[in-house]
């Protein structure tokens, strides 16, 4: 027995299962959802030194699985970041018994969230190129399925994915001999450019940005919010990899400078964008590219304590994308992507408030509103961003203001009266919808008013990174 | 190094058949272009891999071949090759393109290799960055799912072709199939998908 063996291959071995129970999806549903959350909390609770005290014995789990003369690793120090990868997963399955986006969502869902366990651990960890690959060509069914023609943002996102590939695997191959050359060699500063054009094109950084948006408008919400959510908490995650692993990245002084501004860039531009969309799907891909900003700019904090937020962020604005993605799914559910075309939603407070107020508490989560889970860290991250270099700031506040004028939009939309629909009354709302938003609802008060309880057990995730996070 | 003259003969069939595949858009046509090229860089391949792994690469590429080639004729959307040497506007501009950017690249190839690729053959370095060039050009000139995804798959052969001469690794060969294979049941999906629905 050994951990790649549990959250790799058994997760993987149990999709192919789950094939069988495809045509019935309350019972696909239920059972991806018992697995992802026994996998969840197997990796919260796990030994970190993976050994168990028997009374006559002491059993130890092997951390490394050998394949084809490579290997595939977990250390105890990886099972929180593994722990909430499934989490997420058991909570976009249990979603999807409410809304069916597709027949394969369960069986996807589960190996796609596999495979990305499968990237942050094999090793050599370059070799998760080719893992990452595989994801998007998973994802593909769930974003674009029969009976629906295939939009651009799809084969974007695969072109997209796909010139990332080499990019990191040549960087792989260049660094195999400048493991401590001095930081002014000319191959370093190339393979470091290398890395970042890699991931500027994975995350869809600004100017490669522009499949999110794209495939958040035309595909269900659902499957949107829980792909989006897998990349951007793995990837993150990944970068610190590379960070951690190669100290003439770290040493680069450009390195940490060029992610505050590639960050600060993507908050200012997705803000702004955000401001001035027509279709709510769209403005939830320009969120998701707003967090990226705020994720590389915590990383790109990391030398004054920035990483702290980033990890603490990942449970709120998990919770903020669920909550958000789940009123989406119900627009969606009476229609189609037109459903999310801003000018259906004239009116939306008195047709369907639960959905509304759960539209409008994810994006003040996101924004930052105290109170809430998101605000303490993102407080945290302006404080330091100030401290790092004031200008700044400057693009945060023009993201942030951004944001609010699309709040105000929004606010200003739903309140409008007068439509034919609104004289049918408030829709009556699925009774598990309404509990799952209560129950979001409660954990991001819950999270937002006792700040210090909870969330820096998640730093966690922090802890195989020891050269960019000591002391963790 | 600069690898033996023969050596030309696979990577301008390579070339040729990814210029084809950027250039024409009938059907027939790129799924045999595509075969080709698939074999062009089989015989590159042999001179940096044992003949056995070289081949795993070959089947992989047929079959990938095949299922597009299957899709196509299950859909009947298989055009058969007319006027095969009349040429549109559009047509002219790809091929230009294409033939510029392997001229730019044999021109810039051996300062390239001197500097950061002293290990790897110029034939094979021409065949492998010319497809790389060639795959992207066809993902990004085309919004048509098929034409996307040969695109997609002439970059990865080229990827396939230059990794090759760095490093082996076997769980990267099988990774690449892996992904090849997926690559081309997508395009399948998107052709098979696409015909089901009624034009508007």
């Amino acid at each position: 027995m050994s951990t790649p063996l549990i959250w790799v291959v058994f997760p993987l071995g149990f999709a192919l299962l789950l094939i069988i129970t495809r045509k019935k999806p309350m019972l696909s549903g239920i059972l991806a959802s018992v697995f992802c959350l026994l996998l969840a909390l197997a990796a919260l609770l796990f030994p970190r030194d993976l050994s168990f005290l028997l009374p006559d014995q002491r059993l130890e789990i092997a951390s490394t699985l050998e394949l084809f003369g490579r290997s595939l690793q977990i250390n105890g120090n990886q099972l929180t970041i593994i722990g909430l990868l499934y989490g997420i997963a058991f909570f976009w399955n249990l979603g999807s018994l409410l809304y069916r986006p597709s027949l394969w969502f369960n069986i996807l869902s589960l190996g796609i969230t596999a495979l990305w366990v499968a990237t942050l651990s094999v090793n050599p960890f370059l070799y998760a190129a080719v893992f990452i690959e595989l994801i998007a060509l998973l994802s593909v069914p769930l974003l674009s399925p029969r009976g629906v023609r295939t939009e651009h943002g799809v084969l974007r996102y695969l072109v997209f994915q796909t010139l990332a590939l080499p990019l990191i695997l040549l960087t792989g191959w260049m660094l195999a001999g400048i493991g401590s050359a001095p930081s002014a060699n000319p191959l370093i500063v190339r393979s470091a450019m290398l890395v970042l054009f890699g991931f500027a094109l994975w995350i869809g950084a600004f100017p490669f940005h522009s499949w999110i948006p794209m495939i958040s408008a035309k595909s269900h919400p659902w499957v949107v919010s829980l792909l989006l959510t897998l990349l951007q908490s793995a990837l993150s995650v990944f970068l610190l990899h590379f960070l951690d692993q190669y100290a003439w990245l770290r040493n680069l002084p450009v390195t940490f400078a060029s992610l505050r501004w590639i960050g600060v860039t993507m908050i200012a531009i997705a803000g702004l964008f955000s401001a001035v969309q027509t279709n709510l799907g769209k403005n939830f891909g320009y969120l998701v590219l707003y967090e990226t900003g705020y994720s590389l700019l915590a990383i790109g904090l990391a030398q004054s304590g920035g990483l702290n937020y980033l990890a603490m962020l990942f449970i709120p604005r998990v919770l903020s994308y669920a909550l958000l993605s789940l009123a989406l799914s119900a627009l969606w559910e009476k229609g189609n992507a037109e459903a999310l075309a801003y000018k259906a939603q004239e009116g939306l407070f008195k047709r369907r408030p639960v959905v509304s107020a759960g539209i409008l508490a994810a994006f003040f989560s996101l924004l930052g509103l105290p109170l809430l889970p998101v605000f303490p860290h993102k407080q945290m991250l302006w404080l330091l961003t100030a401290q790092s270099d004031p200008r700044l700031l400057v693009w945060v506040l023009v993201g942030s203001l951004g944001l609010l004028l699309s709040i105000a939009r929004l606010l200003r939309l739903f309140a409008r009266e007068g439509s034919a629909a609104d004289e049918a009354g408030p829709t009556r709302e699925n009774g598990g919808l309404i509990a799952l938003m209560l129950l979001i609802l409660l954990l991001m008060l819950a999270m937002g008013i006792t700040t210090q309880l909870l969330l820096p057990r998640f730093l966690d995730i922090l802890s195989p990174f020891t050269q960019l996070a000591p002391g963790l | 190094m600069t690898g033996a003259s023969w050596m030309y003969i696979p990577a301008v069939l390579a070339i040729a058949a990814a210029g084809i595949n950027l250039t024409r858009r009938l059907w027939v046509v790129n799924a045999a272009a595509l075969g080709l090229q698939y074999l062009g860089v089989f015989v590159l391949l042999t001179t940096v891999r044992p003949a056995s792994l070289a081949l795993v690469k070959l089947l992989v590429g047929w079959m990938v071949t095949l299922t597009l080639f299957l899709s196509l004729i299950t859909d009947g959307k298989i055009r058969s090759a007319k006027a095969f040497f009349s040429f549109s506007a559009g047509e002219i501009f790809r091929l230009l393109a294409g033939v510029f950017a392997v001229f730019f690249l044999a021109a810039l190839l051996p300062q390239l290799q001197a500097s950061v690729f002293p290990q790897t053959s110029l034939p094979l370095l021409l065949a492998a960055f010319s497809l790389l060039v060639l795959g992207l050009f066809q993902a990004s000139l085309s919004a048509e799912p098929f034409y996307v995804i040969i695109g997609l798959l002439t970059f990865l052969s080229g990827v396939e072709l230059l990794y090759a001469s760095l490093e082996l690794s076997i769980l990267l060969e099988a990774l690449f199939a892996g992904v090849n294979l997926g690559l081309a049941l997508v395009g399948a999906f998107f052709v098979i998908k696409d015909a089901e629905i009624p034009e508007a």
